[in-house]
C-alpha cells in the first residue's frame, strides 16, 4: 500500500511501519504526515474542539508509536490509528461529559466559506447551495448525536470503515455497531426532513 | 415483504450486509411502495452528504509528534553495564544505604533535641522522685492546670521505683552506669558545633530525595531498548 506523502512522493506503508518499530522516527513521521489530517478529522468531528482534538491527535501519534509493537502486519495503519483515535474521543468525551456540543457560529461560518468555494461537477448553482446547507446541518445533528452514535456513523459513511472495522474500533460487537448506526440514522433523518425532503 | 422489514433492509444495504437475492426483493417493493422509496432516498442523500460534511483545516502535528518522542526518550534509564554492574553503582547498596542514612539523621536530630532539654540524671531524677515536678510542669504546658490526680499516681509510681531501686543495688548500679553514660552522651553533642536547624532540615531533606532517586521514579518514565519504546503511561 503506497501512501501519499507530503511532497506527493508515494511511499510503502509496511515499510515506514517495519522502520518506525526500529525505532526510526523519521520513518514515523511520514506515517504523521500521511494520516494526520484523518485522525485530526475525526477528534474535531467527536470533540467539537479544536484546541482538543489538535492535543488528541499529537496523543493518537504516541500511543501508535510506543506501541507499534502491537500492530499486525498487513492490517491498514488508518484502521489501527483510527482505533486509538476514537478511544482517546470517547475517553475524553466520558471525562469531559461532552454528550452534544453544538459547532460555534464561528466555526460553521469559517467552514461554509470553505465549502461553498468548492462543488459537486454537474450542480446547478441552487443544488450546490442545498447541499451545503444540507451537510452543516447534518454536520451541527451529527454533533448532538451520543457519542457512540456518532462515533460508529462518522466512523461509517465519513471515514468509510465496514461495520467489522468499526466493531474493533469501537470493541463491540458487529450487531452492536448495526444497532448504533440503524438509530444514528433515523434520528438524523428525522430532524433532517425538511432539507431531506426536497 | 413488508414495510419494517424493508426500512431494516435499507439500513443492511447502507451497511453492505445485504445479499443480492435480499436486495432484488427489496427493489420490487420499493418499486411499489412510495413510502419506503421515499425513505431510501432520505437516507441515500444523508450519508451521501456525510462524506463530504465540513470541517476545519488540520494542523500540522509532525513536528510536535517528533518533539514529544523525542523528549520522552530523553528520560532513559541507566543501561545494564555488561558482566554487571559495580557494587558502587548498584540500586541494591545504595537504596538500603541512604534508607539507614535517612533514618539516623533523623534519629540524630531526636536525641539531640531531647538532650538539649533534658538530662539523662534529671530525667532519673524525675523518673525516681520528681515525678511530680516534671509531670506537673508538663501537664501545666499542656492542660494550663494539671491533673493532680494524674500527678500523684505518677509521684506513687515514682516511690515504688524507687523502693525497687534501692532494694536491687545491682540494678540501681546499672541505672547509674547508664544515666552517666547518656550524660557523656549529651555533653559530647553539646561540644560539637552548633547546627543551624535549617541546615539540619535541609539535610534531612537531601537524605530521602537521594534515596527517592535511587529506587526510581514511578511511570511515565519510559525506557529505550534498542531504538523501541515501552512502557509509554
Amino acid at each position: 500500500m503506497t501512501l501519499p506523502s507530503g511532497d506527493d512522493r508515494p511511499v510503502d506503508e509496511p515499510t515506514l511501519v517495519a522502520r518506525a518499530r526500529a525505532g526510526d522516527r523519521e520513518a514515523f513521521g511520514e506515517l504523521v504526515v500521511a494520516h494526520q489530517a484523518r485522525a485530526y478529522r475525526l477528534a474535531w468531528r467527536l470533540t467539537r474542539d479544536r484546541q482538543i482534538a489538535e492535543e488528541l491527535t499529537q496523543e493518537a501519534f504516541l500511543r501508535a508509536f510506543s506501541h507499534l509493537e502491537n500492530f499486525r502486519e498487513g492490517e491498514p495503519f488508518r484502521r489501527w490509528l483510527v482505533t486509538i483515535v476514537m478511544n482517546l474521543c470517547l475517553n475524553e468525551i466520558k471525562r469531559k461529559k461532552r454528550a452534544a456540543i453544538p459547532v460555534d457560529d464561528r466555526t460553521v461560518a469559517r467552514i461554509e466559506g470553505q465549502a461553498l468555494a468548492g462543488g459537486r461537477a454537474g450542480e446547478t448553482v441552487d443544488a450546490q447551495v442545498a447541499t451545503r446547507e444540507l451537510e452543516r446541518d447534518l454536520d451541527r445533528e451529527v454533533a448532538n448525536l451520543p457519542p457512540k452514535y456518532r462515533a460508529a456513523f462518522l466512523l461509517r459513511h465519513n471515514e468509510q470503515l465496514s461495520v467489522q472495522e468499526i466493531a474493533g474500533a469501537l470493541g463491540v460487537p458487529e450487531g452492536t455497531v448495526k444497532t448504533l448506526l440503524f438509530r444514528a440514522r433515523e434520528l438524523l433523518r428525522a430532524r433532517l426532513s425538511r432539507h431531506l425532503a426536497g | 415483504m413488508d414495510c419494517p422489514r424493508a426500512l431494516r433492509m435499507l439500513h443492511r444495504r447502507l451497511d453492505d450486509d445485504l445479499p443480492d437475492e435480499a436486495g432484488q426483493a427489496l427493489e420490487q417493493h420499493l418499486q411499489g411502495c412510495l413510502p419506503c422509496r421515499r425513505r431510501a432516498g432520505e437516507l441515500t442523500a444523508l450519508t451521501r452528504a456525510a462524506v463530504d460534511l465540513p470541517e476545519p483545516p488540520a494542523p500540522d502535528v509532525r513536528g510536535a509528534v517528533l518533539d514529544r518522542i523525542a523528549r520522552e526518550s530523553a528520560r532513559v534509564a541507566l543501561p545494564a553495564l555488561p558482566g554487571g554492574e559495580p557494587w558502587w553503582r548498584a540500586r541494591s547498596f545504595w537504596a538500603p544505604t541512604l534508607e539507614l542514612a535517612a533514618a539516623a539523621a533523623m534519629a540524630a536530630i531526636a536525641l539531640d533535641r531531647v538532650l538539649a532539654t533534658v538530662t539523662p540524671m534529671t530525667l532519673w531524677s524525675g523518673l525516681a522522685s520528681g515525678a511530680v515536678s516534671m509531670t506537673g510542669n508538663v501537664f501545666d504546658l499542656v492542660a494550663g492546670e494539671g491533673p493532680a490526680l494524674l500527678a500523684a499516681v505518677l509521684a506513687q509510681a515514682a516511690a515504688l521505683v524507687d523502693m525497687l531501686r534501692e532494694s536491687v543495688s545491682s540494678l540501681g548500679q546499672g541505672w547509674d552506669a547508664f544515666c552517666q553514660l547518656l550524660a557523656r552522651a549529651s555533653e559530647s553533642l553539646r561540644t560539637l558545633p552548633a547546627v543551624p536547624s535549617t541546615a539540619w532540615m535541609i539535610l534531612v531533606s537531601l537524605v530521602p530525595t537521594a534515596w527517592v532517586l535511587s529506587v526510581g521514579v514511578p511511570a511515565p518514565v519510559t525506557v529505550f531498548h534498542g531504538g523501541r519504546r515501552e512502557g509509554l503511561s
